[in-house]
């Protein structure tokens, strides 16, 4: 028999606990599940609450500032997919992401997908069987902008993070979602 | 890239709707979520524990039998990694893990790797930047046979999580994770 310490997801572990040090707070397991998971989002949101609904605020194809070609890892001027969107359980909203995909890297149907439907990103990848690895790049408290005080109807700080989705061997996505930090503190 | 397919139904959700009102229980939001998610729960078991330590208690080759090679859409008689593990937290027991994994299917560094009984197989994704599919076959609850029950000195029901990992479109893993049902409570 043997035993070794799994040292597997140390940077994670590491992230949140920096984050929670820093804040002066513990965060409870549901809002570090959700910050460090590193599958959909929306599939836990859906198991915990029941089937939860995506409203897109702005959906549109734009040319990469230098800002977004680093985050995805293209020239700048490429064309990307910007999306940004709430997700939510009966009008109640509960998680705000946007998005940038590279054009170049989806093919029509996901493109249309993205375009037409209110879709979740995580349910596009299933119903299209796209293998695909995340990587998280930050997790963080920010204060909210206006927008984000108008979409969640306060002014508290939010917890965030943001996250690359990899598919043979490129940035399919870049995503970041972000959420009051009193929201899932009693689930 | 196939043509655009009907949008799939959220099956883990309606697994754990079935599991619940058949045996009359509710989970708890983290059982729930550990039925949910996508790869192995050790990730999350890192996150709140802090890391949490492995205990491999079998691993070998051997050829596979109808089961297996059902569950991994190989031959019968093709090779496959066995591991059993339980994850524990100072020696408390938190999952039980069972996993197959066909050699045929991973590189020889993977296999290398595996066999060296040192580390998780889902750190061993990782390291080897793998993209794949998670897909959660069933989610239910056993009797624990007398070897979980010596593992986890509890009488009482398992609840079981079964998922397949695809990469390059075949099943790469075949895992089964166990834990009673009084764990993940709180």
């Amino acid at each position: 028999m043997t035993q070794e310490k799994n040292e597997a997801n140390k940077a994670l572990i590491d992230k949140i606990n920096d984050v929670e040090k820093n804040y002066g707070e513990t965060f409870s397991n549901t809002q570090k599940i959700l910050l460090t998971t590193d599958g959909s989002i929306t599939a836990i949101l859906d198991v915990l609450y029941g089937k939860i609904t995506l409203k897109t605020l702005d959906q549109h194809f734009e040319d990469a500032n230098a800002e977004q070609a680093k985050l995805v890892n293209v020239r700048q001027g490429e064309q990307i997919n910007f999306r940004e969107v709430i997700m939510h359980k009966d009008g109640n909203p509960l998680i705000y992401a946007i998005s940038h995909i590279p054009l170049s890297r989806c093919n029509n149907d996901i493109c249309a997908d993205l375009i037409r439907a209110d879709i979740p990103i995580g349910r596009i990848l299933k119903n299209y069987d796209i293998e695909s690895r995340r990587e998280i790049r930050n997790i963080c408290i920010e204060k909210p902008n206006d927008r984000l005080k108008e979409i969640f109807g306060t002014d508290e700080d939010m917890l965030a993070r943001d996250y690359v989705i990899i598919n043979c061997d490129e940035i399919l996505m870049w995503i970041k979602e972000i959420f009051p930090i009193s929201h899932f503190t009693e689930i | 890239m196939n043509s655009k397919p009907e949008t799939i139904p959220n099956v883990v959700r309606e697994k754990i709707k079935e599991l619940e009102e058949k045996n009359d229980i509710k989970l708890s939001t983290l059982q729930k979520v550990f039925s949910s998610i996508e790869g192995p729960v050790v990730t999350i078991l890192d996150v709140l524990y802090g890391d949490v330590n492995l205990f491999i208690l079998d691993q070998h080759m051997e050829k596979a039998d109808e089961d297996i090679a059902e569950k991994l859409q190989i031959n019968v008689g093709d090779e496959v990694d066995l591991r059993e593990v339980i994850l524990h937290k100072h020696g408390r027991p938190l999952v039980y893990g069972l996993s197959y994994i066909p050699k045929d299917r991973c590189s020889n560094t993977v296999i290398e790797k595996l066999l060296k009984e040192d580390q998780t197989t889902g750190r061993i994704m990782l390291e080897h930047e793998i993209e794949t599919i998670t897909k959660v076959n069933d989610i239910y609850l056993e009797k624990p046979s007398a070897k979980i029950l010596n593992l986890f000195h509890a009488n009482e029901d398992m609840l079981v999580r079964e998922f397949i990992l695809i990469h390059k479109k075949n099943v790469v893993i075949w895992s089964k994770e166990v834990y009673p049902i009084s764990y993940f409570k709180e």
